[in-house]
């Protein structure tokens, strides 16, 4: 049974039915799998290639003498920001949920992972309303002590910390997941044996817990600070010079993307370096857990002020990343109903931009999913690629497209553009979809494939009665998260669209650019709404108990 | 209508490793033959050429009087009809048991499918569990399911790879009841992998041992227990100790714990003697004298381990024995349970 298990030889590897019809096809030489890791590094490739030969000129010495300074400190302040409020909260609100048992506990377990439904920029403009000195908060400590603006101090939004405030807001989830999971899957027997071993909790917590998963935050934490790096609406909006908001205005502002594509360059080295830290991390991660059986973990119910304090602390955060923002949107959309301009031709526009990225992205994603079957090196790389187009923020990648359609002879209008666009949603979201596609394969294994041959099946009889059936779910799934990925994108829309085609994203952050907060709220309540669509699938499976996907 | 399977010269490379090398064997129906032998030794993909699932690099496999494999022939496994049983179960996870037993059956109307099928289940003692699916049913019942669901069809043949490795022990012995029971009564050949000796002792006619890509002896598992080929046949049935021997002026071999008969035409003079625990007897008589290192309780029987100068072998004695550790006793080998080899 062991025998055939090492070698390379799959000729005679029973296929299911879907993935060998494609492996038919992909074959020739991989020719298939080499054409989509082109197509998927074509963005990447193209925008450094620019940033290094053609990126010098005027442009790019006024961005170093003025600009560059500003960006650089703006990104890592933002950055580090993120990073330390991310970790304040995240990490204990896990290990509460995950060890305690307060009242509230199952809803909060899922509540907590709501805000990965919204985008920074979306909750940028909420923040910025509720916030701001017309917004509700000031205007009722202004109407409770009769004090004018100028009087007091009130913390600004529109500032680097600020910013930093909002994108931890959205992005905290991404922590809290993988150290639940760490938490959950790895620390039951070591805890208990640090229990017998006479450690108190707090010492089980740091010096137990905390090391043990130590490598799955660090993963989670590189995950979100590539989304913090790659935000441009929020950090625009918020008025915060980010790397990323240079690379946009080196196109909008200054009509020159190859400097913007030379400023990418560093937006580049650091999205690669925090994927090489996520990569690295996750591997550990995975390394410690596979070696350590499931067991129910027995949580420790929590009384008197305790369970307050627990309930206090999960709340807080549940309003700050997703409560508060959503339901002043709700209000800003109920307030500015009759002035709020009719929202069909964004959304049809946005389902059909999205449909067709995630269309096209579903296809690479399944091509590589299937050839990381066979663990040749063309999947490996084809890994690589797709999770470096992941990790590239997509203003970057937008440039090399706005470069190359500048240098043909027809404008930004039209197919050309609309096939960039395209591309470009491909190269950034590939990644989200080969992990539930793999997932979903990974459920058919090859004796399943066997047991249906020595059963008469033929090979359109098990395309039909055992791939699709079992591969569907997964594949929907898949397809959902790419979906909503593509919708939420902003800056590559922006930059890439076809003139006058206006998605729910771009209507939105027309009008927050306008400070029309109130008209920006029904836009951005509806790309909140989609994006809750996946998050509760996925609270859905975290609840059942499938957290890990169930190691075979 | 029940046929034979008959493999001949059958060979299997990856690369430039042989894993299965001019095999022959023969299945006869209403026969079950166990695969034993170490990972690594060849025996499932042996079993996998069988079925069609790999092609054989040379030889053939005959089905009845029809060739399925070799010759340039290479009929699919989905045309074989052969049933496979998996260590893994390989249930369809969308199916519930009955849809997964009714699966084979999808030339027949449905009312008839679904009244074999259910008749099938009841068979494996799983007729309250028809509309469970896979998630919902123990290993035991799985396995049961997946037996179930291969003999539905009424196949030509059964192949099964490590079927009830994967469940408890305590399941174990009840689903293997189950499946040999309901395999019998077809009277198909049968031919199942396993590692576990014991289990191949048990539910098999004959065994097969298997060694790098060859089979190195069959026959019934009385043959193969009592009169293995080679001293790694012996050691495949159940455990052995070794020691060594040397040609007495007598015509027997001699060893340390006492003297055996030389087989025949052997010219060597140093050998390779196998003793089965059993085969030792521990007295008081003037037998040779060893040293008793340990000896334990191992429910019915008490393992005891003698020493003698440098060599030491395993007793298995049904009657306990008053000697203490360290202290000497008699030991006196039985002839039916000592094997001689020419010393390697």
């Amino acid at each position: 049974m062991t025998a055939q298990a090492g070698t390379d030889n799959f000729e005679e590897k029973p296929f299911q039915g879907v993935p060998r019809l494609l492996k038919e096809i992909v074959r020739p030489g991989n020719a298939l799998i080499a054409l989509a890791i082109f197509l998927v590094g074509l963005p990447l490739f193209s925008t450094v290639l620019i940033g290094i030969f053609a990126g010098g000129g005027e442009t790019w010495n006024h961005i170093i003498d003025t600009f560059f300074w500003t960006y650089l400190t703006g990104s890592l302040v933002v950055l580090s920001g993120v990073a330390l409020l991310i970790l304040i909260t995240a990490v204990p609100a896990a290990w509460i949920v995950t060890v305690y048992d307060f009242p509230g506990r199952q809803a909060f377990s899922w509540l907590l992972i709501l805000p990965l439904a919204a985008p920074g920029y979306v909750l940028a403009y909420s923040y910025a309303d509720l916030l701001g000195v017309v917004g509700p908060i000031q205007t009722a400590i202004r109407d409770a002590t009769g004090l004018a603006a100028r009087d007091y101090w009130f913390p600004d939004i529109r500032s680097r910390w600020g910013c930093a405030f909002v994108l931890a807001a959205a992005l905290y989830p991404y922590v809290y997941l993988t150290a639940r999971a760490a938490f959950t899957s790895q620390s039951v027997c070591t805890l208990e044996a640090a229990q017998a071993l006479g450690a108190a909790p707090w010492r089980r917590f740091t010096q137990v817990a905390l090391p043990g998963a130590r490598p799955a935050i660090v993963a989670g934490l590189a995950l979100a600070l590539m989304e913090a790096a790659a935000d441009y609406g929020a950090a625009d909006f918020l008025g915060v010079q980010t790397l990323t908001v240079g690379v946009f205005r080196a196109w909008s502002s200054f009509s020159d993307p190859a400097a913007g594509a030379r400023l990418a360059l560093v937006l580049v080295a650091l999205a690669l370096t925090l994927l090489w830290i996520e990569r690295r991390r996750r591997g550990d991660a995975g390394t410690q857990a596979s070696s350590i059986r499931w067991r129910t973990i027995q949580r420790k119910k929590l009384g008197g002020w305790l369970s307050l304090l627990a309930v206090v602390f999960c709340s807080l955060i549940f309003i700050w990343g997703f409560a508060a923002p959503f339901v002043r949107l709700i209000w800003l959309a109920i307030e500015a109903r009759s002035s709020t301009p009719p929202l069909i031709k964004p959304l049809l526009n946005s389902i059909f931009l999205a449909g067709a990225g995630a269309a096209a992205a579903f296809i690479i994603a399944l091509i590589f999913a299937i050839g990381a079957r066979s663990k040749s090196r063309v999947a490996q790389v084809a890994k690589w690629i797709a999770a470096g187009g992941y990790a590239t923020p997509g203003a970057v990648l937008a440039l090399g497209g706005v470069y190359a359609l500048n240098l043909l002879p027809f404008t930004l209008t039209g197919l050309a553009a609309l096939t960039v666009l395209v591309l470009v949603y491909v190269s950034r979201f590939t990644a989200a979809g080969t992990g539930p596609l793999e997932a979903a394969l990974g459920r058919a294994p090859a004796s399943l494939n066997a047991a249906a041959r020595s059963l008469g099946a033929t090979p359109i009889q098990r395309v039909w009665r055992v791939d699709l059936p079992i591969i569907l779910p997964g594949a929907a799934a898949a397809g959902l998260i790419l979906f909503v990925e593509t919708l939420k994108e902003l800056p590559a829309t922006l930059m890439l669209r076809p003139f006058n085609l206006d998605t729910l994203a771009v209507r939105a952050y027309a009008y927050a650019s306008d400070e029309r907060l109130e008209t920006a709220a029904l836009p951005s309540l509806v790309i909140v709404l989609c994006g809750l669509l996946p998050v509760i699938l996925l609270s859905w499976r975290l609840s059942t108990g499938r957290a890990g996907g169930g190691v075979e | 209508m029940s046929q034979d399977i008959r493999v001949q010269g059958l060979s299997r490379r990856y690369g430039n490793e042989t894993v299965v090398d001019m095999v022959d064997l023969d299945l006869p129906h209403g026969t079950t033959t166990a695969l034993i032998g170490a990972s690594g030794a060849g025996k499932s993909t042996l079993l996998r050429m069988i079925a069609g699932l790999e092609t054989p690099d040379a030889g053939t496999v005959q089905l009845g009087p029809g060739l399925v494999s070799g010759d340039g022939i290479m009929v699919p496994p989905e045309r074989r009809r052969i049933g496979l049983i998996f260590q893994d179960f390989a249930l369809f996870p969308h199916l519930s048991a009955v849809e997964n037993v009714r699966f084979g059956l999808s030339h027949l109307a449905k009312p008839e499918g679904q009244a074999i099928a259910a008749d099938w289940l009841a068979r494996v003692g799983l007729a309250d569990r028809a509309y469970a699916f896979p998630h919902q049913l123990s290993g035991g019942e799985q396995q049961r399911v997946a037996i179930a669901r291969a003999l539905a069809p009424e196949p030509l043949a059964i192949l099964m790879d490590e079927p009830f490795s994967g469940l408890d022990p305590m399941l174990r012995a009840d689903v293997r009841d189950a499946a040999m029971t309901a395999i019998r009564e077809v009277e198909i050949p049968a031919l199942i992998v396993t590692h576990d000796s014991e289990e191949a002792m048990l539910i098999a006619d004959r065994i097969a041992i298997m060694h790098a890509g060859k089979i190195i002896q069959i026959g019934t598992p009385e043959e193969l227990y009592s009169a293995p080929a080679s001293p790694r046949a012996a050691s495949a049935l159940g455990p052995v100790s070794s020691v060594k021997g040397r040609l007495n002026g007598r015509g027997m071999v001699e060893t340390a714990f006492g003297a055996v008969n030389a087989p025949k035409d052997m010219d060597s003079n140093t050998f390779q003697v196998l003793i089965r625990p059993e085969a030792v007897d521990i007295s008081d008589g003037n037998a040779a004298r060893a040293v008793l290192i340990s000896k334990r309780r191992l429910g019915y029987i008490f393992q005891i381990i003698v020493q003698i100068e440098t060599e030491s072998i395993s007793v298995w004695s049904q009657k306990p024995v008053s000697a203490v550790v360290g202290e000497t006793v008699s030991v006196r080998l039985d002839e039916a349970g000592c094997f001689v080899f020419p010393y390697e």
